[in-house]
């Protein structure tokens, strides 16, 4: 059936097509969302934002979302 | 090779500018993508072959025509002594022999006292620009004809259009 | 959802109030034609708000209405009795009602329509709701009532998407898998990484340094994307107009009984235009090279070489006169000297040179023929006068120059030779040579216009076929000359796609170049934080688009799979190959879902007949339905199924078989059957072979005997529980 969003966060970050862009996180099988966003690497907390955000708001806009992943961003490149 | 005909080969003959849209880039393929101009009506490989075929329908009909000032002259700078020339593929052949059967015909049809310029008192660059003339002459009516009849048509000249026009062309 | 029980009151045939009390699986109604069946299932329709303007009718009983006297009035309801799931104490009751009067001409009136709701708490409470229809979409939500009806077998095509791209797989599959929820964040993930995207090329656009060309690139290439938008446009219109074609054309030719035929005279065709491809290279006519190439343009050119000749020829001897005269002169202007040279007048010949040296030699003089010897005074003199004469001579013939000082003529003449060896022969033969093409190419030609002609007899006889079969006259020429118009829009339109995607192809290798442009600039001027963050959210949407479409393929194998497990139970012991549901991309860029029915070997199941037909549908439903009830982590409610008579097509068999299988899929089913029935002298009875399928209620539907179609009042159908 369809994935959870903590599903799609995994499915995203273990993706063949990401390989090698960063370090996995240790705990990549039970990884949340929340826990993501907060941690270092950009692309994992990249991802884990951008699913908060959508998760939290049915009608999310792509600009709020976008101005917030800017500024995560921002702190961790 | 002699040298009146080497020197006649040396020649690019001149043509009347308002021929140039018109004619020369409307129906040769020089410098354009080949099925694109083909496709569009243009069957003249080069431009020298427009000017040899203009200048034959001129010479059959036996009509020459002046050409205007130096000003309203074009040339495409493209030797007499290299028209002719295919590396031999399967689509063309030589042909050279074109460049004397020119200088023949030009020959035939000026004026020019050759004793005298065997003697030396009549130079003979002056000789090899007479018949160059003398080509241009023919040239000029001929494509002078040839727009006439393009543009009596209503619809795009095919290849059966260029062939008629010549073996029909006589005095 | 479940329905446990529906009430009607006067609704059409069906007089004063009848119930019908359902299970929460499998539940038939069976009726022959005519005796009510379709009416129920119209009846059901209402209630749910699912009939459209044109089949809303007159729905009072026709007896009630007969019985009211002037000013009377009547009810007509139908009510639903539903539960959110089966067991549930709360009850709901969904009511649709309409009051009619008999007006004083005797004519009928309708009150406006009026849903009402009872909802029956645990409390056992009964609570009145005025707005029955938002009750009704609370509980039964319109996504999902759309597709839960069926009626006839042909409704069950909702799959056929060569009709136009009508998704409604898509739309169901969207129902229950959340996959829109999926698309919506794909969609979001794009959007991101185009404003990081933008916001990378805003920056690098205000350094003034690279200003206008960088502005260019960008505006060239937004140019460029607008028009590849367009072009799908059009692709994807000329796709839909396209499949639209096609299907009409393959309805055409789905009239032909007999394929071979058709089949051996496509054939017939093909062959006989590879013969005109083949006849087509013949052809030559690039008279223009052949000018040329092959001599024709010296066609008239005879008169011309022999006008040159006769003028070279005379030039030459002109030349050679002009030589000789000028030795004379030279040989007169000699003898001057010679005669300037005080010989005696005596002599009748003045002595030349070649004389005196005689003389001298013979120690003679000639002259006066006295004997001048070597050494006498005549001698001397003798030899005097000769050496002053060839010093004159000598120098006369300095005075007088060479006539000519070069020999243009002369050189010719080799090339004129080879010129002449050359072309000699060609030019005489031009005119036959032309002929001779003119004649390949005639024949040729005329080769392919009775290929032609004979391609034109198959194409009519294939008409023929397609439109003939016992059509009336009129018909059979229109239908011809549609199929044929139709064949011809089509090739036109095959070739319009392939032009737009030659157009798009085109466009995207120039985008690409502009975009690595535009990179460059970026990596040499951008902004260091702005690039990467676009290059993060770039990976990380295409990973999330990658990860959607893995996630939508999923959904469709378990959807193909549980289709074929249903698709086998149905066909069990026939020859029924099985159904293949794949994702796949329009022209658009949008995907759509593909149902076919296939052999095993992959290759399309051709002609299924119409009851293979109807259970791949059935199949494809069902599963859908089962997939939609086994949705885990929310909690879903499932939704009934009602179909009218859609298995028709059924042999009894295949029937008994379907109503089984039909058994063991979760969720509430109503069946409309017209089949198990039979009428044997006007009694109407169940067959026995319904004994043998299991279901939770069934009932028989029947109209009171005796009655008259004529009569609308004598109308009335019977309920009868089994």
């Amino acid at each position: 059936m369809m994935s959870t969003n903590n599903e799609l966060l995994r499915k995203i970050l273990k993706h063949p097509d990401l390989n090698g862009m960063f370090d996995m996180p240790k705990n990549i099988e039970k990884l949340t969302i929340s826990e993501a966003r907060v941690l270092d690497d950009p692309y994992v907390s990249a991802s884990g934002e951008i699913l908060y955000q959508l998760s939290q708001n049915k009608n999310v806009n792509s600009n709020s979302v976008y101005t917030t992943v800017q500024q995560l961003l921002k702190t961790k490149l | 090779m002699s040298s009146l005909f080497r020197m006649f080969g040396t020649k690019s003959p001149a043509y009347n500018k308002k021929y140039k849209e018109t004619l020369f880039e409307r129906f040769t393929i020089q410098g354009g993508s080949t099925e694109k101009k083909r496709s569009h009506g243009a069957f003249f490989e080069t431009n020298y072959e427009f000017l040899l075929y203009g200048f034959f329908i001129g010479l059959y009909q036996n009509n020459r025509l002046e050409l205007p000032v130096k000003s309203e002259q074009t040339s495409f700078r493209h030797e007499i002594e290299n028209w002719g020339s295919k590396r031999h593929t399967d689509l063309r052949r030589d042909f050279k022999y074109v460049q004397f059967a020119l200088f023949e015909a030009a020959f035939l049809n000026t004026d020019i006292d050759w004793l005298r310029v065997e003697c030396g008192d009549v130079s003979i660059d002056s000789a090899v620009t007479k018949l160059i003339t003398t080509v241009e002459e023919y040239a000029n009516a001929g494509f002078e004809y040839i727009l006439e009849k393009v543009e009596e048509r209503t619809s795009t000249p095919d290849e059966m259009f260029f062939l008629r026009l010549i073996t029909q062309a006589k005095k | 959802m479940i329905i446990n029980k529906v009430a009607l009151k006067n609704y059409q045939c069906y007089y004063g109030e009848t119930e019908i009390v359902f299970g929460k699986d499998l539940n038939i109604l069976l009726g022959a034609n005519g005796e009510g069946k379709t009416k129920l299932f119209e009846a059901i329709m209402w209630v749910l708000d699912l009939l459209n303007k044109n089949q809303e009718h007159s729905v009072a009983s026709e007896k009630a209405f007969d019985e009211l006297e002037v000013g009377q009035s009547g009810t007509t309801s139908v009510a639903l009795h539903v539960t959110r799931e089966a067991g549930d104490r709360e009850n709901y009751i969904i009511i649709k009602e309409k009051v009619f009067f008999k007006k004083p001409d005797g004519g009928i009136r309708y009150s406006d329509v009026e849903y009402k709701a009872v909802h029956e708490t645990l409390a056992g409470e009964r609570n009145f709701i005025s707005d029955g229809k938002s009750t009704l979409n609370d509980l039964f939500p319109y996504e999902y009532r759309q597709y839960s009806n069926f009626e006839g077998e042909d409704a069950l095509d909702i799959f056929d998407t060569s009709g136009g791209g009508d998704d409604s797989l898509v739309n169901l599959i969207n129902l229950f898998s959340n996959a829109e929820k999926i698309e919506k964040y794909s969609k979001i993930f794009e959007e991101i990484y185009l404003k990081a995207k933008d916001a990378e090329e805003k920056a690098s656009k205000s350094n003034s340094k690279i200003e206008r060309e960088y502005k260019s690139l960008l505006s060239e290439r937004d140019s460029k994307l607008i028009a590849i938008r367009q072009k799908r446009e059009l692709q994807s219109e000329t796709q839909k107009e396209l499949t639209n074609l096609s299907k009409r054309i393959s309805d055409f030719e789905k009239i032909v009984d007999n394929n071979e035929e058709f089949n051996t005279l496509n054939e017939m065709i093909k062959s006989r235009e590879d013969k005109i491809k083949k006849q087509d290279l013949n052809i030559s006519t690039e008279y223009v090279d052949f000018l040329f190439d092959r001599k024709w343009i010296l066609m008239n050119f005879r008169e011309v070489l022999e006008g040159f000749n006769k003028k070279y020829d005379a030039l030459e001897k002109d030349r050679r006169d002009a030589e000789r005269a000028h030795i004379q002169k030279q040989a007169a202007a000699k003898a001057l000297v010679i005669a300037s040279h005080d010989f005696t007048s005596l002599a009748v010949n003045v002595p030349d040179r070649a004389t005196m040296q005689e003389m001298l030699d013979e120690e003679v003089c000639k002259v006066c023929s006295r004997r001048a010897e070597k050494g006498s005074e005549a001698y001397e003199f003798m030899k005097s006068k000769l050496e002053a004469l060839v010093k004159d001579i000598e120098q006369t013939e300095e005075d007088i120059p060479e006539l000519f000082k070069f020999n243009y003529l002369a050189e010719l003449r080799n090339e004129r030779v080879l010129f002449e060896e050359r072309v000699t022969s060609d030019i005489d033969s031009t005119v036959d040579d032309i002929k001779r093409q003119f004649t390949l190419n005639t024949s040729a030609a005329s080769e392919i216009k009775t290929l032609q002609d004979e391609i034109d007899d198959l194409v009519a006889k294939k008409s023929e076929l397609v439109g003939g079969k016992g059509k009336s006259e009129d018909s059979y020429t229109s239908i011809l000359a549609d199929y044929m118009s139709k064949l011809k829009q089509r090739s036109a339109k095959e070739d319009y796609l392939k032009l737009y995607t030659s157009d798009i192809e085109k466009l995207k290798f120039d985008i690409d170049d502009l975009e690595s442009k535009i990179e460059r600039i970026n990596a040499l001027t951008g902004n260091e934080f702005l690039s990467l963050s676009k290059k993060i959210l770039h990976s990380l949407s295409q990973t999330f688009e990658k990860v959607k479409n893995e996630e939508f393929d999923e959904i469709l194998k378990d959807l193909e799979n549980r289709s074929n497990k249903i698709f086998d139970e149905i066909n069990v012991e026939s020859f029924r190959g099985k159904i293949k549901i794949e994702r796949y991309k329009l022209v658009s860029g949008r995907y759509s879902v593909g149902v076919e029915h296939v052999l095993n070997n992959g290759e399309r199941f051709m002609d299924p007949n119409k009851s293979l037909k109807t259970s791949v549908n059935i199949a494809i439903i069902m599963a859908v339905s089962e997939m939609a009830q086994s949705k885990e982590g929310e909690s879903f409610n499932s939704y009934p199924l009602i179909f009218d008579a859609p298995i028709s097509s059924f042999d009894k068999d295949k029937s008994s078989q379907f109503l089984n299988m039909l058994k063991s899929i979760p969720g509430q089913k109503i069946i409309m059957l017209k089949d198990f029935v039979s009428k044997e002298n006007g009694v109407v009875k169940v067959m026995e072979e319904f004994n043998s399928v299991s279901c939770d209620s069934s009932y028989l539907l029947s109209l009171k005997r005796p009655f008259n179609r004529e009569d609308l009042t004598t109308m009335e159908t019977q309920v009868r529980k089994l």
